[in-house]
Parts: C-alpha cells; structure tokens; sequence
C-alpha cells in the first residue's frame, strides 16, 4: 500500500473529501486486517489438525494448550499491554474451576451456568482484589498477587468440606450442548478451541481500539497517561478483572473436561508458568500469547523421554530462549520473517534513519 | 478575561512549605510565564494546578470552575492540557499513537464497546487519527507519524509531548520547562511553536527558567520564590523589580540573567 520513503508529502495532505479507503494512514486497520487473516489461518489449521491426530493423549495435550490459551490470552492484555504484573492468575482459573465444580455438583446447577456464576463472581473478587494491590507497582504487585494466590490455594486445601480439600473434588460433570456432550478428549478439542478462538477477537479488538491504546500508555509511563485523560486507576482495574475472567472461564473448561480439580492444579507455580508463557511466547502480542501455551505446554510433554533429567533440560532451553529471544518467540519471528522478506519494506523505525539523526547527544538528557 | 486563577495556595511536605499562600491568575489567550530560583515552589504549584498534588489550603479555579484536587485526567475534558519536564513520551508507541492518546479524554468508550468493536469505536478510531495528524502537523512531526516516539531525538520529542498536549484543542496549556535541555536554535524554534499557540487562542502557563524565551514570549510574569509571590507583571516591569533581583541574584546586580 504504501511506497518505500513516502514522507511527509503524501501523509501530510489533509485531502479531507476525497476517497476514504485510499487516503487512510497506513498505520491504522492493517494490524487488525493482519490479524483477522492470521486467526482465520489458524482456525482452519485447528480444524484440520483431527485428521493427523492419532492417539486421545495428542488431543489431551492440545486440550490444555486451549485452556492455558485463554488464560495467557487474558493474562497478556494485563501484562503485556497494561503493563502490570500478576503472579495471582491460577487463583483465578483456580476459583473459576472451582466454582463451576462445586455448583454443577453439589448444587446440580446447570454446567454452563455454572460457568457463568462463577465468572461473575471471579470479577467481584478480582475487583476486590485489584483495587489495592493495582496501586502498587512492579515488585510490590508483584508480592500482592502472590500472597493472594498462596491464600486461596490455603483455602481450597483447609476448607475441605465444600472443595475436597487436597485430595480434589470429583465427579464434575461434562458440558453439553443439545444433546452433544464434550465428555471425550476428541469432542472436547472443539469446544475448547472454540472457546479459546473466540475469546482472542474481543482481546484483539481491544487491543486495537482507543483504550487498548490507553492501556499502553499505562505501560509507558502511568503520569503521561493520567494528563492525556486516561483513567489509569479505573483502566487497571478493568483489564486486571477482565483478565481474572478469562482465566475463570478456563478454569471452569478445565473442571468439566476433566471431571477433577485438585489444589496443586492452582498453585503460586501454576501462576509462575502462566506468567513465564506471556515472557517466552512474547509479551504484548496475542500471538505470542499461542507461541507460549503451545510451547510451554507441549515441551514438557516431549521432554518427558528425558525422565528424571526433564526439568533440567527444560530450564535450560527457557534459559538458551530467554537470552536470545529477549522479547519473546513472537517477536523474534516477525524480525527473522521481515529480515528474510528483504526488510525495510515499511518506511518505520530503520536503523538508517535513526543513526542519520542521531546528533551524537545521547537519546536522553536530564 | 481570567481563566486560570490560583488563590492562596499553601503545600507543606513534612516540615518543608513547598508553597505558602500563593496566589496569582492567568488570562485567557495570553501566555503567562512562571519563574523563580530553583526550590521556589514551581513544580509543586503546577501538580497542584494539575491534580498530582493535593493542597493543603487554598483553590485552583479554572475557566470559572473549581478543580482543587480534581484528578488529573479529567483536566483534558476541561481544556487543561499539560506537558512534563521529563516529557512522559509512550516510548513503545509512534508519534501518531502518542499524540492519539492525548485525546484519550475527549472520547467516550469503554472497555465492553471496544472489545465489541461496536461501530462508533471505529468512527471513533478514524477522527482521533485525523486531528492527531493534524496536530502533528502543527509540530513539524507529521512526516514521522509511524515513527516509534521512543527513537526520537530530545529535541522533537518535546515538540511530540506538545502536540499531544494540543489535540485536544485545549483552552489552556501548561508548558513544564519546555526548553529545557534544547539547543539554541531548538528552543528559538520553541518559542516561535508557544507563540504560534497563542495565535490559534490558547493561552499558556509557561515555567521556564530560560529568561530570554520568557521575556521574548511572555504578556506577563509571576515570580515565585520561597513558595509565595513576589512579583507580577509585565516582562519589562518585573525585570526591574528589586525584589525580584535581589530573590535571583541575591542582591546588587542587575537582573539580566544569561539572556
């Protein structure tokens, strides 16, 4: 669309009647065009994929890369827009799991229902949640998530009589949708992918809207934010909320799929791993959200031919990516595409045009 | 006609009084600089004057409206922009998003519509992008609109914070030391963009300690020292004001600073 070194000129003039679609800044929809056309690429691939699949264990493994999904998805909106770190999501999913667990079988409440209810309530309780700790910043956030999720994982052990305390609580029945019940590993793929599918077109949608937009500038600098207009403790609290139901609703897919929950499940490990799949995948794209559920949970599973020395060899291929892929798989395969293509076809940020302007002062002064 | 108004303004941290009963107005479509030695309270009165500091006595009255303690964002909405002296550029964003984002108080959507994308996020979208690159414009900028704003050289990145302060055609502009740092012809360039503010009728609120951009571009004068005011006026009368002399230069001299 655009012309290599098309400068000021063409962007420049303001041509305020003139055809709409031809005269839009390349900027804008593009992303969001890239990103439809990616989804739906995916979405055919996912649909595709049954036909190569042999054993139930391949699509259980695919199974909780759909789950994990929907959290990093969420999980990703508030650490890799907004900017705000959060060690508490497996209390989330954990509550969420829960949730649906306990009111679908004890209290033979409809799954879906469930679902529902304990997203809902997950929201309240993130809310509660955000609104303190959201004041804090990196490792004090840090701390407060982490203590809250060390608290809940406390009371899904010690208040066994409704949660079946460490040992888990059983018989969670399965969803169902007009008779068809996603009780195999092979019925449950499509719900779960579906779920997982869908739930990344609102997240994108945000993202490439005015208040995705916001949410960045939280992350660059919260005072230069807040005289723009954005409500930077309001959006916080927002996205952190919205984020814990994302991971309820992958918490009540996992209860159902499984018919079990036990506590280890929602430890402050599990959020550990959740946190570790938004770095590795590429913090700040959704994209990078699939690279780390994808990888970090079917590596382990690969890895398993290692036995006893599997998480050495796990650590140490986290630790060989981390070095030389600091901002993530994601981001490292757009530059390793882009260079491969020829580069510089997009007159952004080159390194040329940098150095050229660059007046040898260093890029800040006091 | 007054548009900004200050009455009796005190601050303490601890036991230090930042600011002590200041009080001072600016008119509207006029550009008023604030000065004073360094410690003379400026800062403080400008995040009280912005909703980072809370006052201990004393109001802020805006275009007739009290906004003592209001948050900071809903200033923009008011017509009170601001830039910082350590600028705030979103440095992962490109200049066009930076600028976008400073009419982030002037849209109305929420975090349901927009993941819904309902249509009017989208009209929304489209004249945001428009005024910013508008404003862009007006800062020399917009030939680098896609531009990461963090790559920036010092020098446009303060001219980026200033049009981000302006999109949305505010009625005031509080200008934190904008020269700062910049060279010569750099802040010459500077001073000709505030008074090019001034022509399109947007006054501004100027703190500045580079005194030959303040006597070339200010109505008037507010010297501040010690937290309270010592002098008001016309550029030419408070240069020659003792008191003001003596607080710079601690007595004698004349009053001509590094101009």
């Amino acid at each position: 669309m655009t012309v290599p070194g098309t400068g000021p000129g063409t962007v420049k003039t303001p041509a305020p009647a003139s055809s709409g679609s031809s005269t839009r800044h390349p900027l804008f929809t593009p992303p969001a065009r890239r990103f439809m056309r990616g989804w739906l690429a995916l979405a055919v691939a996912m649909a595709l994929l049954p036909l190569a699949l042999r054993s139930g264990y391949q699509f259980t493994v695919l199974n909780v890369v759909a789950v994990n999904l929907i959290v990093v998805t969420g999980l990703n909106l508030l650490m890799g827009y907004a900017g705000q770190i959060s060690y508490g999501h497996a209390a989330f999913f954990g509550m969420g799991a829960y949730g649906s667990a306990i009111l679908s079988t004890t209290h033979g409440v409809d799954p879906w229902l469930a679902m529902g209810v304990s997203a809902c309530g997950v929201a309240v309780a993130a809310a509660a949640v955000g609104v303190p700790t959201l004041r804090l910043k990196g490792n004090y956030l840090v701390m407060a998530t982490l203590g809250f999720n060390l608290i809940v994982d406390v009371i899904l052990v010690q208040w066994s009589d409704v949660t079946g305390g460490s040992s888990g609580f059983v018989g969670v029945p399965p969803l169902s949708v007009a008779g068809i019940s996603f009780d195999t590993d092979r019925s449950f793929y499509w719900l779960a992918w579906g779920v997982a599918l869908l739930l990344l077109i609102p997240a994108r949608n945000l993202v490439h809207s005015p208040v995705g937009r916001a949410l960045r500038a939280i992350h660059d600098s919260e005072p230069g934010a807040e005289a723009c207009g954005v409500p930077t403790a309001s959006y916080k609290v927002q996205v952190f909320v919205l984020s814990a139901v994302f991971a309820s609703l992958a918490g009540s897919l996992h209860a159902h799929y499984l018919g079990i929950v036990a506590p280890k499940t929602f430890d402050i490990f599990k959020s550990v791993e959740f946190v570790t799949m938004c770095l590795i995948g590429g913090m700040g794209s959704l994209w990078g959200g699939l690279a780390g559920a994808l990888l970090l949970t079917v590596l382990p599973q690969m890895l398993g031919v290692f036995e006893e020395h599997h998480d050495l060899i796990f650590g140490a291929i986290l630790l060989v990516m981390l070095i030389f892929m600091p901002r993530g798989v994601s981001p490292w395969l757009r530059d390793l595409l882009k260079k491969g293509l020829g580069g510089g076809k997009r007159p952004g940020v080159s390194r040329d045009s940098r150095d050229s302007r660059d007046r040898g002062d260093g890029e800040v002064r006091p | 006609m007054t548009l900004l108004a200050v009455r009796d303004l005190s601050v303490a941290f601890g036991g230090i009084r930042a600011l002590d009963a200041a009080s001072f107005t600016a008119r509207a479509g006029a550009i008023t600089a604030l000065i004073g030695p360094n410690g003379a309270g400026k800062t403080t009165l400008v995040n009280c004057v912005t909703g980072m500091v809370r006052p201990d006595s004393g109001s802020v009255t805006f275009d007739g409206r009290d906004i003592t303690g209001m948050a900071a964002h809903r200033l923009p909405r008011l017509g009170l922009a601001r830039t910082f002296q350590h600028l705030r550029v979103f440095g992962s964003m490109s200049l066009l998003e930076n600028v976008m984002v400073g009419l982030h108080g002037h849209v109305r959507t929420g975090m349901l519509s927009s993941m819904l994308r309902l249509p009017g996020v989208r009209r929304t979208e489209r004249a945001m992008r428009d005024a910013a690159m508008q404003a862009l414009d007006f800062a020399g900028l917009s030939g680098r609109a896609d531009e990461a704003a963090g790559l920036l050289p010092y020098g446009d990145q303060k001219r980026l914070v200033l049009a981000r302060a302006l999109v949305g055609d505010p009625r005031m502009i509080l200008l934190d030391e904008p020269v700062a740092g910049l060279n010569p012809a750099e802040t010459h360039e500077m001073g000709g963009l505030i008074l090019a503010l001034r022509a399109r009728g947007v006054a501004v609120l100027l703190i500045e300690h580079d005194m030959s951009l303040v006597m070339r571009v200010s109505d008037a004068v507010v010297v501040l020292c010690s937290g309270a005011k010592i002098a008001e006026g016309a550029p030419g009368e408070v240069k020659r004001n003792p008191e003001v002399v003596n607080a710079y230069l601690g007595g004698g001299e004349e009053f001509g600073l590094h101009a």
